[in-house]
């Protein structure tokens, strides 16, 4: 599998998770893994690590803490990089 | 004193058999002029006295991190004899990235096929000597750090590398391609001709300078004919390929290894299947995949209404019974009977935070079931399948996770739309996460639906969670192609962690951090409400009609403004003030609804203070009750699967009836009982409908202003209100009409 190849999954725009990549193209998936995060560094995919309440003062006792697992998406725009809030609930 | 490198990628073993070879004889300080730790050990073999260095875990030799700039400054500057290369042999593709880069440092390289046992396990075959020789003849030894295997070979192969004389080492040189390779080569003898990189692979210093390596671009900043010509060779090659030359090195690399495995890795093909993966292919597809979500989420409901309605009762007749009965006792005893005290206590604090407490049962079982489905790897599955629909509904995949949040509370739901880039999903997102059923408005389905729907109950409350969801879809749909239209969504790709056995520690903390939250708004927003809404129900609208504390719930100040918009809702088929009320201070807190209906359906009896029963026999309740609710429990978690077969039409399984008795025969709540009187199951539908739809509460308004404005805010909250209006009067109505009565 090429890296082109790996950027062109992102770009055909359909959902897809690691494992199923991994297993059509029959690589291991950390390797695929490896072969996405060298087009993080370029600038071309964008990891997301969604870990919604992490930056909240208080999501102990939220009743909603929902970590979401590791994304990775194409860079379509250039408004910057999203920033994971920090929740100002009092719950 | 010879010197060994020890590198390898993070989780690999490395530390296991660094610790092995090493023993005792180590030391730790750290890198100079870093924070990383640096470890040393020391090896003695056939008289030979070896420096065994612990390199830091990365994935390559980069210049993107501190550990990745170490290890190769280490490499490069020290100069080792070797380096040791750990490798988890269950992810030999991966690590081998790493080998590959260090080879090109031309150092000798010995390579310890880490944790063979597990890929032994996963059905991996790896051919060692074919590896080795493929790769220039290298040693590869088959290692099981935990278990000291493969330990004596390592020591041997290390021992036999460091006898050698430097220069006399077999290292390989991989080809990257002829088109790089003749850059490279132009590169090369620039690079030779340079002092600065005497000490240098000149054929590495060519590839860093390709990939435009900022640590060796900046120490060739002395000369600019080098960097010049490094400039002229990626032009040619990006002109040539197309590619920037970062990305044909890596390439080249990926090729090679590529190549590699499928010569020396035999991996049986129903192997590479895993058990997490044949799951996903039904958790996860394109067409099952949301019903089997939905499927679920029905059964996490039934569960949730069922299973809980004992401890539902229980924790209600402790309220109702002797705790009402201990406070009437103590406001006796200091005198305070008959006084507006006792009044506020007995109908309006305990009636109003009690009321809401009765819930906690209920919201624990809800917990329970979601942490077990989140530790046990399926919501990353659900995240999956919902995001998949929401970019097709023409929103950001991301949208999803801030209306996940909606589920449980929107004020953060509202923040979490944060992670939104643009701003126009931003407001989208928010205003979807206001139909998120919050958690906030569970009490009101659980109360209604035990009250009129029975059994059912379960069904009810899914039916609300999935109506939230259409109309969401609905409100999304008219955005996304009628008023924001054109704008693509990026596709994604999401790791699925396997599949576990969820954790009892994790599950239970989680449930009980969730639980304890909506306790602490009891005792503080709650507790507020139902103060202030007493003190509106005990004070008279106008003259004349009574003095404070005696003058009738209806003719008070809280009845009266109810009575105003009473009329609005008549279609709908809750035109009751009381109802009407309990909407109205709904805006503060959706729980408040609850507290309100009990305050003023419950309360609005005349005080009956009483009867005073002696401690022993409030005890002996306490505890009958507690042991039927438990027993009661049980028979719900056994009838679990007789109601869940009996769907199937034409299938009648018995269930369990152990004292006589279900759940469902059990005698109404004191609110229950009243609102049986005053609502049908149609207009109790409708009411419920109202409320999920209607205007979020008073925190979640203010972030929406925060977060969008005042425009935003209050058309939210008027498309919101329109909306549930509509939606409970079709549901009254529409139900009238195909005769469910009304």
């Amino acid at each position: 599998m090429h890296l082109r190849e790996v950027l062109e999954i992102f770009e055909k725009g359909d959902a897809l998770s690691l494992s199923q990549i991994a297993q059509q193209w029959g690589i291991e998936q950390s390797a695929l893994e490896g072969m996405i995060l060298f087009w993080v560094r370029k600038g071309k995919l964008r990891e997301i690590t969604t870990s919604g309440c992490s930056g909240c003062s208080a999501h102990k006792g939220c009743p909603v803490v929902v970590t979401l697992p590791r994304r990775f998406e194409l860079v379509t725009e250039t408004s910057g990089e999203p920033t994971v809030p920090a929740c100002t609930c009092s719950r | 004193m010879l010197t060994i490198g020890l590198a390898g990628n993070p989780n690999a073993g490395k530390s296991t058999l660094f610790n092995a070879l090493t023993g005792a004889r180590q030391h730790v300080g750290n890198w100079p002029g870093k924070t990383v730790e640096k470890k040393e050990g020391r090896l003695h073999l056939s008289g030979h006295e070896i420096i065994l260095v612990d390199l830091p875990g990365t994935y390559s030799l980069t210049a993107y991190s501190v550990e990745e700039i170490i290890a190769r400054d280490f490499i490069v500057e020290s100069r080792p004899q070797a380096v040791l290369c750990v490798l988890d042999a269950a992810n030999l593709e991966r690590n081998l990235y790493l080998v590959i880069q260090i080879m090109e440092m031309q150092v000798p390289v010995i390579v310890a096929l880490n944790m063979s046992d597990v890929a032994e396990s996963r059905g991996i075959e790896i051919n060692t000597a074919r590896l080795s020789e493929t790769l220039g003849g290298i040693p590869v030894i088959r290692t099981i750090g935990s278990r000291d295997i493969g330990l004596d070979a390592l020591r041997s192969a290390i021992g036999e590398i460091s006898r050698r004389p430097t220069g006399a080492d077999r290292t390989l040189r991989i080809d990257l391609g002829q088109t790089l390779e003749v850059e490279i080569a132009q590169l090369q003898k620039w690079i030779e001709s340079d002092p600065t990189f005497s000490d240098y692979p000149p054929h590495w210093i060519a590839i860093k300078l390709l990939e435009n390596d900022p640590e060796l671009i900046k120490k060739a900043s002395g000369n600019p004919s080098l960097l010049r010509l490094v400039a002229e060779s990626s032009q040619r090659l990006m002109e040539k390929t197309g590619e920037e030359p970062d990305t044909l090195i890596a390439d080249a690399r990926y090729a090679f290894i590529g190549a590699l495995v499928k010569q020396t890795v035999k991996r049986p093909a129903q192997k590479m299947v895993t058990f997490s993966d044949k799951l996903d292919r039904i958790l996860t597809h394109r067409l099952w995949g949301l019903p089997i979500f939905l499927g679920l989420m029905w059964m996490v409901f039934q569960l949730t209404a069922n299973v809980s309605a004992p401890f539902l009762d229980f924790v209600d007749m402790l309220i109702t019974g002797p705790i009402t009965r201990w406070f009437s006792a103590l406001i006796t005893a200091l005198g305070l009977h008959r006084t507006w005290v006792e009044a506020l206590v007995l109908q309006g604090i305990i009636p109003g935070v009690g009321g809401v407490l009765v819930f906690v049962p209920v919201l624990l079982s809800l917990y329970l079931v979601i942490a077990l489905l989140e530790d046990t790897g399926y919501m990353a599955r659900a995240a999956f399948v919902m995001d998949r629909l929401m970019s097709r509904l023409g929103l950001h995949g991301k949208s999803f996770l801030p209306l996940l949040v909606g589920f449980g509370c929107t004020v953060p739901a509202i923040y979490a739309t944060r992670t939104l880039e643009n701003e126009r999903d931003r407001k989208i997102t928010g205003f979807l996460a206001t139909f998120m059923s919050c958690g906030a408005r569970l009490p009101v389905y659980v109360l209604f639906g035990s009250a009129f729907f029975g059994a059912a109950g379960g069904s009810l409350i899914f039916a609300m969670y999935l109506t939230g969801i259409a109309v969401a879809i609905l409100t999304s749909l008219l955005f996304t192609k009628i008023i924001f239209r054109g704008k693509p969504v990026p596709p994604f790709v999401m790791e699925l962690p396997p599949y576990r056995a969820p954790n009892a520690r994790i599950v239970l903390r989680s449930m009980w951090e969730r639980t304890a939250s909506f306790v602490r708004k009891a005792g503080t927003v709650i507790f507020a409400v139902s103060i202030v809404v007493w003190l509106l129900l005990a004070t008279p609208a106008q003259a004349g009609i009574g003095g404070f504390n005696t003058v009738a719930p209806s003719e008070s100040l809280f009845g009266t403004a109810s009575r105003l918009v009473a009329p609005l809702f008549a279609p709908a088929g809750f035109g009751q003030w009381q109802a009407s009320g309990a909407l109205i201070t709904g805006v503060l807190a959706k729980e408040v609804i609850v507290s309100t209906m009990s305050q003023v359906y419950v309360g609005e009896a005349e005080i009956e203070v009483p009867t005073p029963t002696p401690l022993i026999d409030d005890l002996k309740q306490i505890a009958s009750s507690l042991w039927k609710a438990v027993v009661l429990t049980g028979q719900e978690v056994v009838n679990i699967i007789p109601r869940t077969v009996n769907i199937i039409p034409g299938v009648s399984m018995p269930e369990a009836n152990i004292l006589g008795t279900t759940t469902q025969e059990e005698p109404p709540t004191a609110l229950q009982a009243v609102l049986n009187k005053t609502f049908s199951p149609l207009s109790a539908a409708a009411f419920c409908v109202f409320i999920l739809l209607y205007v979020p509460c008073m925190a979640a308004g203010a972030a929406m202003r925060h977060e969008f404005g005042w425009k935003w805010m209050l058309a939210q909250a008027g498309y919101a209100l329109g909306v549930a209006w509509l939606a409970a009067v079709l549901v009254f109505q529409v139900g009238r009409l195909i005769g469910w009565g009304g």
